[in-house]
């Protein structure tokens, strides 16, 4: 055929299919003070933040097609928004703002999007395979979870969980219970004043940075991966550190009482100062490293 | 009553042998018998108090007690099934002495996140569940855990708790409506 | 049937608790109402939701360390074991223990202390001479793996929906998780009492079943 004669086709053929389009979203409408809010959307960003008003306020620029519309579904209990769709992780990206009631109880799932919530106190679950999360402000508590993407919690909370495969994690703030979890990924812990903490990471590197608070109670599991605190010079935490293959390293200046098992590895109990924090650390064949700020 | 594979079903002969070694004072078996039941008990007593840590405090009560009336288990009933009836108990106990409580949103461990694989339909409701269980009011959520959780029928939550048959039906299906009203649409 | 099933003999036949002609009657209405028929779905979903959600959660390490540190202040009279990992203060009760035991028992407890590690606690002419740890191990060692079976089985009738990127770096790190349990294992097996490998060991196996997990929070039915 010539291509005179497929021109047209071509045309027809183009003109018939129904384009994907990126356009601009925007909505608003009442909403419950402590409804939940759930929000899907694979690729992207999904900004959502609390405020003191009781309605909800849809923002942004979606890339949906006729088979996969963005939507907004409300209900008795709370509203449903988002691209809801059947692949993960999705190439064409949508940029969702979200403004919901202060007390809203949060669910946000996506896969590379990265997600961003502030402002919020009701609950807050978020996961996501690649993409980063980072919350902050004051919820009532946070799930965030990724496999890939990092996780940030900046939190005042009763309860915070971070959970990755090989992100890093972040946990700073003031949190009640704080439980980290990663397989290849490092955690880090930064001026954060814990009441309970639990840590464990594979491979990855844990890193407690700061002040241990009276009275905590914090606990370390790595099997390969370092574990390494930073603390202040005049700390007062009491330390029990077992180890099979990994050794020992402490910069403070204390007696060491070791405890040998019957076959192989240690564990040896010692105090900072009044040892009012109590650390559990445990690793197979991680290093553990204390040093004084 | 059997439910689907959720728990980790221990070696019933490995069971058997433990508590018949622990029996007779070895508490190495004792151990053991931890290691394989204190899971059970604990996501037991996390969801009937829907408080972190009455329910720590609860799974080491029962299990102290297991240990000083070890002696008395027969082999009637299931081993976790006892150590179900103490730990109730406790909790019963707990919740009398310390009065009305609000019952605060549940500190829970990342266990009680995970959906069963293939099981549900929308695993992504798994956390709203919790929450929602947490949230009900005390004797529907002791009923509800107690039934549609743990799998024991109405006259069997009545003999452990006291309470008459009726009521706990009547309050496992109000526990069913409010967390249907609470997780829609 | 002109009114709708209650709310108690609507829960009451999701339960399979009416008995014969009730349900029956119950059936009859259901053929032809709609909305009974909806709202017994609903408690259906709702009953098969909370049957999902696991029966486990693991309590956290001091419990079982306030446990023992209960029971040995107590004193039963009981023999100590003294494969228990320990701890300075529980030394202090155990060494009380040994002082309010009689002579003939002294004995015993000594003897126990004495037998090298990995031997029979005890033998009480029983069939099975594995230590009791190791036998806990064992058990707990297979209940995981058939948890992590039974998701790999469920995780086979899914679509994934995951990038062959993020499947890649899901199975590499699904190897670390597996050597880490395997030289866990390995050292466990050789000091089966030794409650820091013990808990090394469940936290591999802990981090699989949350990588399984996860995944197949991701899928989707095969269509």
């Amino acid at each position: 055929m010539s291509v005179r004669l497929c021109l047209p086709f071509v045309l027809l053929a183009l003109a018939a299919v129904p384009a994907a389009a990126q356009r601009n979203i925007g909505e608003r409408f009442a909403a419950a003070p402590d409804g939940y809010v759930r929000v899907q959307n694979m690729a992207g960003t999904v900004k959502l933040i609390g405020w003191d008003r009781d309605s909800i306020a849809v923002s942004g620029t979606v890339h949906d097609t006729p088979a996969e519309r963005f939507v907004v579904q409300r209900g008795a209990e709370g509203v449903t928004l988002g691209l809801w769709d059947t692949t993960v992780e999705r190439a064409e990206p949508s940029h969702i703002e979200v403004r919901v009631p202060a007390r809203s109880q949060v669910w946000i799932r996506t896969g590379s999007a990265s997600v961003f919530v502030s402002g919020v106190s009701g609950g807050i679950d978020v996961t996501s395979v690649g993409g980063p999360i980072e919350i902050r402000d004051a919820p009532g508590e946070v799930f965030a979870e990724s496999m890939t993407g990092s996780v940030i919690l900046d939190v005042r909370t009763s309860m915070a969980r971070a959970k990755t495969v090989t992100g890093a994690i972040l946990v700073r703030g003031v949190i009640a219970d704080a439980t980290a979890t990663s397989v290849s990924g490092n955690v880090l812990i930064e001026d954060a004043t814990l009441d309970r903490g639990s840590f464990e990471s594979v491979d990855g590197e844990l890193r407690f940075v700061g002040r241990l608070r009276r009275g905590s109670t914090l606990d370390f599991v790595t099997h390969g991966g370092a574990v390494e605190f930073l603390l202040p010079a005049a700390s007062d935490v009491e330390f029990r550190v077992s180890t099979y293959e990994g050794g020992l390293h402490s910069e403070f200046d204390v007696p060491v009482r070791t405890s040998v098992s019957k076959i192989k590895g240690s564990e040896r109990t010692f105090r900072l100062g009044d040892g009012g924090a109590r650390v559990n650390v445990r690793t197979f064949r991680g290093r553990v490293v204390i040093r004084s700020r | 009553m059997p439910l689907p594979g959720q728990a980790r079903v221990p070696d019933a002969g490995a069971e058997a042998e433990l508590i018949r070694r622990a029996q007779a004072g070895d508490r190495a078996a004792f151990d053991g018998l931890y290691a394989l039941t204190a899971g059970r008990i604990f996501a037991l007593l996390l969801r009937l108090c829907a408080d972190r840590e009455a329910a720590e405090r609860l799974t080491q009560d029962t299990f102290v007690m297991a240990w000083q009336r070890l002696g008395t288990f027969r082999g009637q009933s299931r081993f976790t099934s006892w150590l179900h009836r103490i730990a109730v108990n406790f909790m019963l106990q707990d919740s009398r002495s310390q009065g009305r409580r609000e019952a605060r949103v549940i500190a829970v461990e990342d266990g009680v996140l995970r959906a069963a694989a293939g099981h549900s339909p929308s695993t992504d409701l798994r956390l709203d569940l919790e929450r929602a269980i947490a949230r009900l009011p005390d004797g529907a959520r002791t009923a509800l855990v107690l039934h549609d959780i743990e799998g024991y029928t109405h006259e069997e939550i009545a003999a452990m708790t006291g309470i008459a048959a009726g009521t706990v039906k009547s309050q496992l299906h109000r526990a069913r409506r409010l967390l249907q009203e609470r997780l829609s649409p | 049937m002109n009114h709708h099933l209650d709310d108690a003999r609507l829960n009451d036949f999701a339960d399979d608790l009416l008995p014969g002609p009730e349900r029956a009657r119950a059936e009859e209405h259901l053929a032809s109402c709609s909305a009974c028929r909806d709202t017994l779905t609903k408690v259906r979903q709702l009953r098969s939701a909370l049957a999902a959600l696991p029966l486990e959660i693991a309590p956290p390490p001091d419990v079982l360390a306030d446990v023992r540190a209960r029971i040995a202040a107590a004193g039963s009279g009981r023999m100590v074991d003294a494969s228990w990992y320990a701890r300075p203060r529980m030394l202090a009760a155990a060494a009380v223990l040994l002082v309010a035991v009689t002579a003939a028992t002294t004995t015993l407890v000594i003897r126990a202390m004495e037998r090298p590690p990995g031997a029979a606690v005890a033998t009480y002419g029983a069939a099975d001479d594995r230590p009791a740890a190791l036998v806990a191990v064992q058990a707990m060692e297979r209940s995981y793996e058939e948890a992590i079976a039974e998701l790999q089985r469920a995780l086979g009738d899914q679509q994934s929906g995951l990038s062959p990127e993020t499947l890649r770096v899901l199975q590499e790190n699904l190897g670390v998780i597996d050597r880490a349990v395997a030289e866990a294992r390995a050292a466990l097996h050789a000091d089966p009492a030794n409650d820091v490998l013990a808990a090394l060991l469940r936290a591999g196996y802990e981090r699989k079943l949350d990588v399984l997990r996860s995944v197949s929070s991701h899928g989707r039915a095969r269509s």
